[in-house]
């Protein structure tokens, strides 16, 4: 049969037929003006097509099942509704409509009655003062917020509690935070200098305050109309707000970016204004970026990074950014607090030595630091290229010792070399990848190139092979680190395949027939032991993700 | 006792679920689980329109069906309505609630969605005033209203068996009521293949509405 009936093929390349064509004019006619609110039209359009009674019957039961508004439309009108709500009496103040939420409650704007002035509203949550003493607390610190005054802090006015709800009132920003505004793309560089300038000249006398913020990040700062930054949740987010990072596992992926490693480790004995220096650095980096320092798909990998990785080179994701603003930016990230700017004001005078274009403070780092720097960005390239070096120096040791069979040195040696060659290649790859499964591919091919590489060696290398064996197990080993349980199970499966064919093609004499598969058994089991360590990590990680939560 | 509302005409076997609903709140363990059972595609439906695609790469919605079922399924004492219209509209408010729990939870950031400005004055009103009652509409008898619920899980059931790709489109144009462009660009097709599965998908739901 030569002639198709279009209707009943479902290839999507087809053309609708024209009576197929005609209902869906008429019916996406409907439908629009169904969403229009124009219904008026059904009664004209059945008149003209009786047949189609059916058809808008089903428009219509489906437009009744859509939600009334979604989640998404509800929330931003809470937020766009202040200006039309209906006020509402608290205490001597007017509520005009909800602004925010956070750990601690929720942010109302409102008009202060007596002074005739608008104000943002702070509600705590009630599960955050549960006890009298956090009560005490919270007022205690209330006061001492109370009496700081400086142009780039948004000041509090009044701490109290109206019908058993504890609030606090502060200055009411027009304007919008600087998370809304970073979501538009980075700052042009100035702009970025000048903006930390101002909210390090805030943190700076927070900290002569005897105030650390410890919760430094985009969405706590605010630009009003102007521009200016204004930060808030300072002080009171000391006792009250960090913990809901650790407690409230679904908001740890908003703000882990912004922690100091000795926050997101956890075992820091005290917040230092150090911190406040590494969150101050790490929005730099945004300003200037676009992006936090460190950002990942799951909040594990990103508090790994955190806590022992080296965030990227400004310059690297944009070009734009000056050099020496670079260097003030990851002198700010140093893992070691020691190694940051000493307080705030340090940070804020080579910033203003930046604006007026003179030379910095901040030197670049030594050598050395910079290195270890560079080995904590790439992990990978760094270990390869170790080994790779240390066994190469060993080789050579031996041959200047013994000093024969220059061919067989020279071999070996360029074998060595390829691998490293190959390491940075695969390194390229891996950084140059656009994508998640561009990226896997780059590191699988690491995997079976290692493997190769290996199994040559060992094929050239003199016999017996004896302890050099211990190569597959380290490979098996080291791609666990990757934390991804398939990784490890293509490595394994890669080495026991290269094992078997060097025991096969190889000029080692197999002594004992039983310890060869007694060692590939091993290399299984090594495998397995490997996958199940990453396996469970990868559940931590889940459960930080707040995926495994059955409580509502 | 077989309440039905008053208002309307007394003369139909309006609320089919009504019944149902007077056992099941006496306490009558089968019977609440077979309304449950009954309106189940119907909340799994809504709640996938509810959560709209963003929010789907996050959370299984299937979590937000079982989340709200067994909510509606404890706070059912406290359901007071008297006809369908009026649970199934209880069943949808449950729904949105803990929609928007769970987009607090994962902190999702809100995102708009061109095409969404839906005029609000459209009459949408099944939810205040229980039985829909389309203003708009005065033609109908009271049997045509009421039947309404029932047929909206009828269908919710008929969308509930479509392939996924139909169920896709129809919950993308129907219930989110985005344009076609957009759909287009959300499902990576062309145009004039996303209308063409739409055309598709709804003459699949008239296939199995009318046998």
């Amino acid at each position: 049969m030569t002639s198709r009936e279009p209707v009943s093929d479902p290839s999507p390349e087809e053309v609708l037929t024209p009576e197929d064509a005609e209902l869906f004019a008429v019916l996406d006619r409907y439908l629009s003006s169904l969403h229009g609110g124009d219904l008026p039209t059904r009664s004209v359009l059945l008149e003209r097509h009786p047949s189609l009674a059916k058809w808008v019957r089903y428009l219509e039961l489906l437009d009744r099942l859509a939600p009334e508004e979604t989640v998404a439309d509800h929330q931003s009108q809470d937020q766009r509704s202040g200006a039309d709500a209906e006020p509402q009496p608290f205490g001597k103040y007017q509520l005009l409509g909800e602004i925010g939420r956070g750990g601690m409650g929720v942010v109302y704007r409102a008009h202060q009655t007596d002074l005739d002035r608008p104000v943002a509203l702070k509600m705590i949550l009630s599960s955050r003062l549960a006890s009298p003493e956090d009560v005490r607390r919270f007022y205690a610190e209330a006061r001492a917020a109370g009496g700081l005054r400086h142009p780039n802090i948004v000041g509090i006015h009044e701490a109290g509690e109206v019908h058993g709800q504890h609030f606090f009132a502060m200055d009411f920003i027009e304007g919008r935070s600087l998370a809304q505004e970073l979501a538009r793309g980075p700052f042009e560089p100035r702009r970025a200098a000048e903006c930390l300038a101002a909210v390090a000249r805030a943190v700076q006398y927070l900290h002569e305050h005897n105030m650390i913020h410890r919760d430094l990040k985009p969405s706590n700062i605010l630009l009003s109309a102007e521009g200016t930054p204004y930060v808030t949740d300072f002080g009171l987010a000391k006792t009250y707000g960090s913990s809901s990072v650790h407690t409230q596992s679904g908001l740890i992926v908003g703000t882990i970016g912004y922690m100091s490693p000795e926050q997101a480790s956890g075992h820091a004995p005290a917040h230092s204004p150090q911190s406040d220096i590494y969150s101050l650095g790490a929005i730099l980096f945004e300003l200037l970026t676009g992006r936090p320092p460190f950002q990942n798909a799951s909040p594990i990998d990103t508090l790994l990074e955190v806590i022992e990785s080296e965030p990227p080179r400004p310059r690297q994701l944009n070009r734009s950014v000056p050099l020496s603003l670079e260097l003030v930016c990851l002198r700010c990230l140093e893992k070691d607090p020691r190694r940051r700017y000493p307080s705030a004001a340090a940070l804020v005078e080579d910033l203003e030595h930046f604006l007026r274009g003179e030379p910095l403070n901040v030197t670049p780092a030594g050598l050395l630091h910079r290195s270890l720097r560079w080995a904590r960005r790439e992990p990978t390239l760094a270990m390869h290229l170790g080994a790779i070096c240390i066994s190469a120096l060993i080789v050579q040791v031996k041959y200047m010792i013994s000093g024969y069979d220059l061919p067989y040195h020279l071999v070996v040696m360029i074998l060595f070399g390829a691998w490293a060659t190959v390491a940075l290649l695969c390194q390229f790859l891996l950084r140059r990848a656009a994508n998640n499964d561009v990226a896997n591919m780059a590191r699988y091919l690491w995997a079976a190139a290692d493997t190769y590489l290996l199994t040559v060696m060992l094929y050239v290398a003199d016999n017996p092979l004896g302890p050099l064996l211990v190569g597959y197990p380290l490979l098996i080993v080291a791609s666990g680190l990757f934390f991804r349980v398939r990784l490890v199970t293509f490595m394994t499966v890669a080495c026991l395949i290269a094992y078997g064919t060097l025991v096969l093609v190889g000029r080692d004499p197999v002594v004992k027939s039983q310890y060869t598969l007694l060692y590939a058994a091993a290399l299984a089991v090594i495998g397995f032991v490997c996958g199940y360590q990453t396996y469970r990590v990868r559940v931590l990680s889940g459960y930080f993700e707040g995926r495994g939560q059955s409580n509502s | 006792m077989n309440q039905t509302s008053t208002n309307d005409s007394d003369a139909f076997p309006v609320d089919p679920l009504v019944p149902l609903l007077e056992r099941a709140r006496q306490g009558d363990r089968d019977a609440r689980n077979e309304l449950f059972e009954h309106c189940r595609a119907y909340v799994s439906l809504i709640a996938r329109a509810q959560v709209g695609s963003w929010l789907q790469a996050k959370v299984d919605h299937s979590d937000l069906v079982q989340q709200s079922l067994l909510e509606a399924h404890r706070a059912l004492d406290q359901f007071r309505g008297t006809t369908d219209g009026e649970w199934l509209a209880w069943l949808k408010r449950i729904v949105h609630h803990n929609a928007a729990d769970f987009v607090r939870r994962y902190g999702v950031a809100q995102r708009r969605r061109a095409g969404r400005e839906v005029s609000l004055d459209a009459p949408r009103n099944a939810d205040s005033s229980g039985p829909a009652r389309d203003p708009s509409d005065p033609g109908q008898t009271p049997s045509q209203i009421v039947l309404r619920s029932e047929e909206q899980m009828e269908i919710s059931r008929a969308v509930a068996q479509l392939p996924p790709d139909y169920q896709e489109i129809i919950i993308l144009r129907n219930l989110e009521r985005l344009p076609f462009d957009e759909i287009a660009e959300r499902m990576g097709r062309s145009r004039p293949a996303v209308q063409m599965l739409w055309m598709r998908a709804l003459k699949k739901l008239h296939e199995s509405l009318e046998p």
